[in-house]
Protein backbone atom coordinates (compact mmCIF):
# COMPACT_ATOMS: atom_id res chain seq x y z
CA UNK A 1 0.00 0.00 0.00
CA UNK A 2 2.79 2.91 0.88
CA UNK A 3 4.41 1.52 -2.30
CA UNK A 4 1.18 3.14 -4.18
CA UNK A 5 1.52 6.17 -2.20
CA UNK A 6 4.96 6.65 -3.45
CA UNK A 7 4.60 5.97 -6.89
CA UNK A 8 1.98 8.75 -6.68
CA UNK A 9 4.00 10.67 -5.39
CA UNK A 10 6.71 10.62 -7.69
CA UNK A 11 4.44 11.21 -10.41
CA UNK A 12 2.89 14.20 -8.98
CA UNK A 13 6.31 15.62 -8.66
CA UNK A 14 6.78 14.69 -12.47
CA UNK A 15 3.75 15.93 -13.17
CA UNK A 16 4.40 19.59 -11.61
CA UNK A 17 7.80 19.61 -13.20
CA UNK A 18 5.96 18.55 -16.69
CA UNK A 19 7.17 20.87 -20.07
CA UNK A 20 9.29 23.99 -18.50
CA UNK A 21 8.64 26.86 -21.17
CA UNK A 22 11.08 26.21 -24.00
CA UNK A 23 12.29 30.20 -24.14
CA UNK A 24 13.56 29.77 -27.70
CA UNK A 25 10.52 28.06 -29.33
CA UNK A 26 8.22 30.86 -27.24
CA UNK A 27 10.21 33.56 -29.16
CA UNK A 28 10.07 31.95 -32.47
CA UNK A 29 6.35 31.46 -31.64
CA UNK A 30 6.08 35.36 -31.91
CA UNK A 31 8.12 35.51 -34.62
CA UNK A 32 11.46 37.15 -32.88
CA UNK A 33 14.16 37.49 -35.32
CA UNK A 34 16.74 39.61 -33.01
CA UNK A 35 19.57 38.95 -30.87
CA UNK A 36 19.16 38.19 -27.27
CA UNK A 37 22.53 39.37 -26.11
CA UNK A 38 21.39 42.90 -27.48
CA UNK A 39 18.40 43.30 -25.26
CA UNK A 40 19.92 42.79 -21.86
CA UNK A 41 18.49 46.03 -20.28
CA UNK A 42 15.64 46.99 -22.24
CA UNK A 43 13.21 45.01 -19.84
CA UNK A 44 14.23 47.19 -17.22
CA UNK A 45 14.03 50.59 -18.17
CA UNK A 46 10.35 49.50 -19.96
CA UNK A 47 9.49 48.55 -16.77
CA UNK A 48 8.53 51.68 -14.48
CA UNK A 49 8.15 53.84 -18.50
CA UNK A 50 4.91 55.10 -18.14
CA UNK A 51 3.69 55.56 -21.84
CA UNK A 52 0.14 56.56 -20.38
CA UNK A 53 0.52 58.31 -17.36
CA UNK A 54 0.46 56.40 -13.84
CA UNK A 55 0.68 53.24 -16.20
CA UNK A 56 3.65 50.71 -15.68
CA UNK A 57 4.72 47.28 -15.21
CA UNK A 58 6.11 48.37 -12.12
CA UNK A 59 2.33 49.79 -11.05
CA UNK A 60 1.40 47.14 -10.18
CA UNK A 61 4.60 44.31 -10.20
CA UNK A 62 6.43 47.14 -8.29
CA UNK A 63 10.12 47.47 -8.89
CA UNK A 64 11.62 44.43 -6.96
CA UNK A 65 10.36 41.64 -8.72
CA UNK A 66 11.61 39.55 -5.92
CA UNK A 67 8.99 41.22 -4.10
CA UNK A 68 5.19 40.83 -3.84
CA UNK A 69 3.05 43.94 -5.71
CA UNK A 70 -0.26 45.29 -5.38
CA UNK A 71 -2.71 45.83 -7.65
CA UNK A 72 -2.59 49.75 -8.12
CA UNK A 73 -6.65 49.88 -8.64
CA UNK A 74 -8.07 47.23 -6.38
CA UNK A 75 -5.11 46.97 -4.04
CA UNK A 76 -4.88 43.17 -4.40
CA UNK A 77 -1.67 41.83 -3.25
CA UNK A 78 0.39 40.01 -6.44
CA UNK A 79 2.54 37.28 -5.43
CA UNK A 80 6.16 38.00 -6.84
CA UNK A 81 6.86 37.94 -10.52
CA UNK A 82 10.36 36.89 -10.20
CA UNK A 83 10.87 32.68 -10.83
CA UNK A 84 13.88 32.46 -8.44
CA UNK A 85 10.83 33.50 -5.21
CA UNK A 86 7.79 32.32 -7.22
CA UNK A 87 8.83 28.93 -8.61
CA UNK A 88 5.36 28.90 -10.53
CA UNK A 89 6.20 32.29 -12.46
CA UNK A 90 7.32 31.65 -16.16
CA UNK A 91 6.66 27.93 -16.43
CA UNK A 92 3.08 27.86 -18.78
CA UNK A 93 3.17 29.24 -22.58
CA UNK A 94 -0.56 30.13 -22.47
CA UNK A 95 -0.42 31.96 -18.90
CA UNK A 96 2.60 34.01 -20.35
CA UNK A 97 1.03 34.80 -23.61
CA UNK A 98 -2.53 35.66 -21.69
CA UNK A 99 -0.96 37.90 -19.86
CA UNK A 100 1.37 39.75 -22.00
CA UNK A 101 -1.75 40.35 -24.04
CA UNK A 102 -3.50 41.55 -20.90
CA UNK A 103 -1.54 43.29 -19.25
CA UNK A 104 -0.03 45.02 -22.78
CA UNK A 105 -3.46 46.34 -23.32
CA UNK A 106 -4.21 47.72 -19.52
CA UNK A 107 -0.97 49.91 -19.91
CA UNK A 108 -0.11 50.66 -23.06
CA UNK A 109 -3.63 50.65 -24.74
CA UNK A 110 -2.43 48.42 -27.49
CA UNK A 111 -0.76 44.71 -27.36
CA UNK A 112 3.00 45.11 -27.42
CA UNK A 113 5.50 44.08 -29.79
CA UNK A 114 7.78 41.22 -30.14
CA UNK A 115 10.65 43.41 -28.99
CA UNK A 116 9.15 44.68 -26.11
CA UNK A 117 7.47 41.18 -25.36
CA UNK A 118 11.00 39.20 -25.56
CA UNK A 119 12.07 42.21 -23.16
CA UNK A 120 9.67 41.81 -20.60
CA UNK A 121 9.94 38.04 -20.01
CA UNK A 122 14.18 38.12 -20.54
CA UNK A 123 14.11 40.92 -17.90
CA UNK A 124 11.63 38.75 -15.69
CA UNK A 125 13.45 35.58 -16.17
CA UNK A 126 16.77 37.15 -14.57
CA UNK A 127 15.30 38.78 -11.69
CA UNK B 1 -40.61 10.85 36.65
CA UNK B 2 -41.97 12.41 33.85
CA UNK B 3 -42.00 15.74 35.01
CA UNK B 4 -37.67 16.19 35.14
CA UNK B 5 -37.43 15.13 31.96
CA UNK B 6 -40.25 17.86 30.86
CA UNK B 7 -37.49 20.03 32.80
CA UNK B 8 -34.47 18.89 31.06
CA UNK B 9 -36.15 19.13 27.75
CA UNK B 10 -37.18 22.30 28.49
CA UNK B 11 -33.70 23.75 29.16
CA UNK B 12 -32.32 22.11 26.00
CA UNK B 13 -35.25 23.77 23.68
CA UNK B 14 -34.63 27.19 25.24
CA UNK B 15 -31.22 26.66 25.09
CA UNK B 16 -31.79 26.09 21.63
CA UNK B 17 -33.51 29.33 21.08
CA UNK B 18 -31.25 31.27 23.16
CA UNK B 19 -28.32 30.49 20.54
CA UNK B 20 -30.53 30.58 17.51
CA UNK B 21 -31.53 34.48 19.02
CA UNK B 22 -27.88 35.37 18.77
CA UNK B 23 -26.31 32.92 15.95
CA UNK B 24 -25.31 34.35 12.52
CA UNK B 25 -27.34 31.15 10.83
CA UNK B 26 -30.12 29.86 11.17
CA UNK B 27 -29.79 26.85 13.71
CA UNK B 28 -33.02 24.95 11.71
CA UNK B 29 -31.64 25.45 7.87
CA UNK B 30 -28.74 23.78 9.51
CA UNK B 31 -30.66 20.83 11.75
CA UNK B 32 -31.96 19.71 8.27
CA UNK B 33 -29.41 19.90 6.45
CA UNK B 34 -29.29 22.91 3.84
CA UNK B 35 -26.24 25.86 3.53
CA UNK B 36 -25.65 27.44 6.56
CA UNK B 37 -21.87 28.60 5.97
CA UNK B 38 -21.05 30.24 2.86
CA UNK B 39 -18.38 28.12 1.29
CA UNK B 40 -15.15 29.53 0.38
CA UNK B 41 -14.62 30.27 -3.28
CA UNK B 42 -13.01 26.94 -4.19
CA UNK B 43 -12.84 27.33 -8.31
CA UNK B 44 -10.03 27.13 -9.54
CA UNK B 45 -10.54 28.73 -12.85
CA UNK B 46 -12.67 31.69 -10.71
CA UNK B 47 -9.33 32.16 -9.08
CA UNK B 48 -7.05 31.78 -11.25
CA UNK B 49 -9.13 34.11 -14.32
CA UNK B 50 -10.92 36.38 -11.88
CA UNK B 51 -8.89 36.36 -8.69
CA UNK B 52 -5.63 37.72 -10.03
CA UNK B 53 -6.52 40.79 -10.22
CA UNK B 54 -9.23 41.23 -7.56
CA UNK B 55 -10.61 39.43 -4.61
CA UNK B 56 -12.90 36.50 -6.20
CA UNK B 57 -15.84 37.73 -4.67
CA UNK B 58 -18.15 35.28 -3.41
CA UNK B 59 -20.71 34.26 -6.42
CA UNK B 60 -23.52 34.04 -3.47
CA UNK B 61 -22.82 38.38 -3.22
CA UNK B 62 -25.00 38.63 -6.53
CA UNK B 63 -27.98 36.91 -8.19
CA UNK B 64 -27.54 34.96 -11.25
CA UNK B 65 -29.01 37.23 -13.75
CA UNK B 66 -25.57 40.18 -12.52
CA UNK B 67 -23.04 37.47 -12.84
CA UNK B 68 -24.66 36.76 -16.67
CA UNK B 69 -24.58 40.59 -17.42
CA UNK B 70 -20.95 41.27 -15.92
CA UNK B 71 -19.54 38.10 -17.66
CA UNK B 72 -21.18 39.21 -21.05
CA UNK B 73 -17.79 39.22 -23.41
CA UNK B 74 -19.10 42.74 -24.50
CA UNK B 75 -18.98 43.72 -21.54
CA UNK B 76 -15.76 42.46 -20.54
CA UNK B 77 -13.96 44.33 -23.00
CA UNK B 78 -15.18 47.49 -20.29
CA UNK B 79 -14.65 45.42 -17.14
CA UNK B 80 -14.70 48.21 -14.25
CA UNK B 81 -12.67 50.50 -16.93
CA UNK B 82 -10.63 47.68 -17.40
CA UNK B 83 -10.03 45.27 -20.87
CA UNK B 84 -10.49 41.90 -19.15
CA UNK B 85 -11.12 40.28 -22.02
CA UNK B 86 -10.01 36.42 -22.59
CA UNK B 87 -9.52 34.87 -25.57
CA UNK B 88 -11.41 31.58 -25.12
CA UNK B 89 -15.22 31.40 -25.27
CA UNK B 90 -15.33 28.29 -23.62
CA UNK B 91 -13.60 29.97 -19.99
CA UNK B 92 -16.25 32.29 -20.20
CA UNK B 93 -19.13 30.02 -20.64
CA UNK B 94 -17.28 27.89 -17.79
CA UNK B 95 -16.93 30.78 -15.22
CA UNK B 96 -20.49 32.03 -16.03
CA UNK B 97 -21.80 28.42 -15.25
CA UNK B 98 -19.72 28.29 -12.16
CA UNK B 99 -20.81 31.70 -10.98
CA UNK B 100 -24.86 31.24 -11.91
CA UNK B 101 -24.90 27.56 -9.89
CA UNK B 102 -23.30 29.09 -6.87
CA UNK B 103 -24.91 32.81 -7.39
CA UNK B 104 -27.53 34.34 -4.46
CA UNK B 105 -30.32 33.06 -6.14
CA UNK B 106 -29.56 29.49 -5.12
CA UNK B 107 -27.76 30.33 -2.12
CA UNK B 108 -29.18 29.25 0.99
CA UNK B 109 -27.09 31.71 3.10
CA UNK B 110 -28.93 34.20 4.88
CA UNK B 111 -26.87 36.85 3.82
CA UNK B 112 -26.95 35.84 -0.08
CA UNK B 113 -31.27 35.92 0.76
CA UNK B 114 -30.82 39.51 1.93
CA UNK B 115 -28.97 40.88 -1.10
CA UNK B 116 -31.62 39.28 -3.27
CA UNK B 117 -34.23 40.84 -1.59
CA UNK B 118 -32.90 44.13 -1.24
CA UNK B 119 -32.73 44.33 -4.87
CA UNK B 120 -35.73 45.36 -7.26
CA UNK B 121 -37.20 43.13 -9.39
CA UNK B 122 -35.96 44.62 -12.87
CA UNK B 123 -32.29 45.32 -11.71
CA UNK B 124 -29.72 43.63 -12.77
CA UNK B 125 -26.62 45.40 -10.60
CA UNK B 126 -22.96 44.95 -11.46
CA UNK B 127 -21.61 46.15 -8.40
CA UNK B 128 -22.18 44.21 -5.37
CA UNK B 129 -21.67 47.42 -3.83
CA UNK B 130 -24.43 48.84 -5.32
CA UNK B 131 -27.10 46.73 -3.79
CA UNK B 132 -29.41 48.27 -0.99
CA UNK B 133 -28.03 45.52 1.49
CA UNK B 134 -24.57 46.35 1.30
CA UNK B 135 -24.96 50.04 1.26
CA UNK B 136 -27.12 50.00 4.17
CA UNK B 137 -24.48 47.38 6.11
CA UNK B 138 -22.22 50.07 5.70
CA UNK B 139 -23.87 53.56 6.24
CA UNK B 140 -22.28 53.64 9.38
CA UNK B 141 -18.67 54.06 8.41
CA UNK B 142 -17.41 57.60 8.20
CA UNK B 143 -16.32 57.70 4.36
CA UNK B 144 -12.45 58.41 5.10
CA UNK B 145 -12.31 54.90 6.16
CA UNK B 146 -13.47 53.73 3.10
CA UNK B 147 -11.35 55.67 0.65
CA UNK B 148 -8.35 55.24 2.94
CA UNK B 149 -5.51 53.85 1.14
CA UNK B 150 -5.45 50.85 2.35
CA UNK B 151 -9.13 50.48 1.68
CA UNK B 152 -9.66 52.42 -1.74
CA UNK B 153 -13.32 51.73 -1.81
CA UNK B 154 -15.90 49.03 -0.74
CA UNK B 155 -15.16 46.73 -3.58
CA UNK B 156 -12.23 45.71 -1.85
CA UNK B 157 -13.88 43.64 0.73
CA UNK B 158 -10.48 41.97 1.79
CA UNK B 159 -9.24 45.76 3.55
CA UNK B 160 -11.46 44.76 6.69
CA UNK B 161 -13.36 41.72 6.10
CA UNK B 162 -10.56 39.38 6.70
CA UNK B 163 -11.61 36.51 6.00
CA UNK B 164 -13.60 37.72 2.50
CA UNK B 165 -11.84 34.93 0.79
CA UNK B 166 -13.15 32.18 2.77
CA UNK B 167 -16.82 33.46 2.19
CA UNK B 168 -16.92 34.64 5.39
CA UNK B 169 -18.45 38.02 6.14
CA UNK B 170 -19.15 37.92 10.24
CA UNK B 171 -18.60 40.79 12.11
CA UNK B 172 -16.01 39.19 14.23
CA UNK B 173 -13.53 39.29 11.31
CA UNK B 174 -13.63 42.96 10.74
CA UNK B 175 -10.61 45.13 11.03
CA UNK B 176 -10.98 48.52 9.71
CA UNK B 177 -7.22 49.59 9.02
CA UNK B 178 -6.06 52.66 10.81
CA UNK B 179 -9.31 52.25 13.19
CA UNK B 180 -10.53 50.51 15.90
CA UNK B 181 -14.29 51.27 14.04
CA UNK B 182 -16.30 48.15 15.29
CA UNK B 183 -19.74 47.46 13.41
CA UNK B 184 -22.37 45.30 15.74
CA UNK B 185 -25.09 45.16 14.17
CA UNK B 186 -27.58 42.77 14.77
CA UNK B 187 -29.15 42.60 11.46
Amino acid sequence: MKKIYLVIIALLSFASFAGPVDFTKLYDSWSYSGDLSSITNKGQTMWSEELIPGKSCSSCHGDDLSRSGQHVKTNKVIKPLSPKTNPKRLTKTRKINKWLKRNCKWTYKRECTTDEKVSFIEFIRNN
Amino acid sequence: MFKKYLSVMLFFVVSLFALQSQSDSNIWTYIVGKVKQASPVNNELYLEECGACHLAYHPGLLPSRSWIRIMNPNQMLDHFGEDASIDETTIYDSLTNYLTTNSADESGHRRSRKILRSIGANDIPIRISDTRYIRRKHSDIPEDLITQKEVGSLANCGACHRSADRGSFDDDNVRVPNSTFRLWDDD
